[in-house]
């Protein structure tokens, strides 16, 4: 076992790979089936050369030479993690915004607040609904333009929205708690689920950027 | 060939390898080399995330199978990749008469 260990430690296609997974970030499973896709791609090289005569500690340096540079070959990789991540988060705020505006609305009309809301109230609320609308809409179009290309364009609009779009809506639904009527312990329970799915979501958004950024320091 | 000159053409050399049947991603690294004659010279390493690219777009299906007793990612062109195939063969027949024109002194027919 002590000799397999000193033929793994210096095996030149395990450094390799190690090398090129400690800069890639982003969803796990996808991040290790594209190292054990690229593994799988190395051992066959050094099988080729293998087969062809070379002896097997030249077939891997020759392999690993003929796969590129960990900066030769991370920007493809980290593009397709970033992707990954973005249509994640994308997918998250084009269901969980409409999926809360629906939630309120049977909330509300199940269990009227008592007293009429203020004008300015009611103003809070089709805010919180255009924005959230909005937010959904423009998730949708991130998440098919995440198919195509570079990432980087999509994730950034997914950012700004992804931010934006959450602290307008508990902005409008803070103001509302100060001006309206008090509602039942009800709402009480519907604000704090509604906060915990906006955290969820700005943490994913917030992972995206982080992407984003990774994928912009290498475009530069 | 340079590795920069292949780039902009790579996904589609990788749509055409696969025109003929499913393959994993170091036979289709073999079939580029085999069928540029060794001219085409890039890092391997490149080809892995363009596949995986090819499938974003929904221009490749990939799904994991053993192939001799190894785990491998095979891909398969789907429809709309048999379409970006033809989309991009034209385009590249197009821009190669126009460049032949230009370059070629004059020795080629004019198209179309």
């Amino acid at each position: 076992m002590a000799g397999d260990g000193l033929t793994t430690a210096t095996d030149p296609v395990d450094a390799h790979l190690r090398a090129l997974g400690a800069v890639l970030h982003g969803p796990a499973r996808l991040r290790a089936s594209l190292l054990t896709e690229a593994r799988g791609g190395l051992e066959d090289a050094v099988e080729a050369l293998c087969d062809n005569g070379v002896d097997t500690a030249e077939a891997q340096q020759r392999a690993v030479s003929e796969f590129g540079t960990v900066g030769e070959v991370a920007d493809a990789y980290q593009d397709e993690l970033a992707a990954a991540q973005g249509r994640h988060t994308a997918a998250l705020i084009a269901v969980a915004f409409p999926a809360l505006v629906l939630a309120w609305d049977l909330l509300w009309s199940s269990h009227p607040p008592s007293g009429v809301p203020s004008p300015l109230a009611l103003v809070m609320s089709r805010i919180e609904d255009v924005t959230s609308w909005t937010a959904a809409a423009a998730a949708v179009v991130a998440f098919v333009a995440l198919r195509r290309g570079r990432p980087g364009r999509a994730l950034y609009a997914l950012t700004v929205v992804g931010v934006l779009a959450p602290v307008v809506c508990v902005g409008a639904a803070a103001a509302m708690v100060l001006l309206g009527p008090a509602g039942g312990s009800v709402y009480v329970t519907g604000w704090v689920v509604s906060l915990a799915v906006l955290v969820a979501l700005v943490r994913s958004v917030v992972r995206a950027h982080r992407m984003l950024v990774r994928t912009r320091r290498r475009c530069e | 060939m340079r590795p920069d000159s292949v780039r902009g053409h790579l996904d589609g050399l990788i749509l055409a390898v696969l025109e003929s049947g499913p393959l994993h991603g170091y036979a289709i690294i073999e079939s580029l080399q085999a069928r540029s004659g060794g001219a085409l010279d890039l890092p391997t390493g490149t080809v892995y995330p363009a596949l995986r690219r090819l499938e974003r777009a929904g221009h490749l299906a990939g799904a994991w199978s053993t192939v001799g007793g190894r785990e491998r990612r095979t891909y398969r062109l789907t429809r709309a990749g048999k379409h970006a195939l033809a989309a991009q063969r034209g385009e590249w027949e197009e821009f190669r008469d126009v460049v032949n024109r230009v370059l070629g002194g004059g020795s080629w027919p004019a198209t179309g």
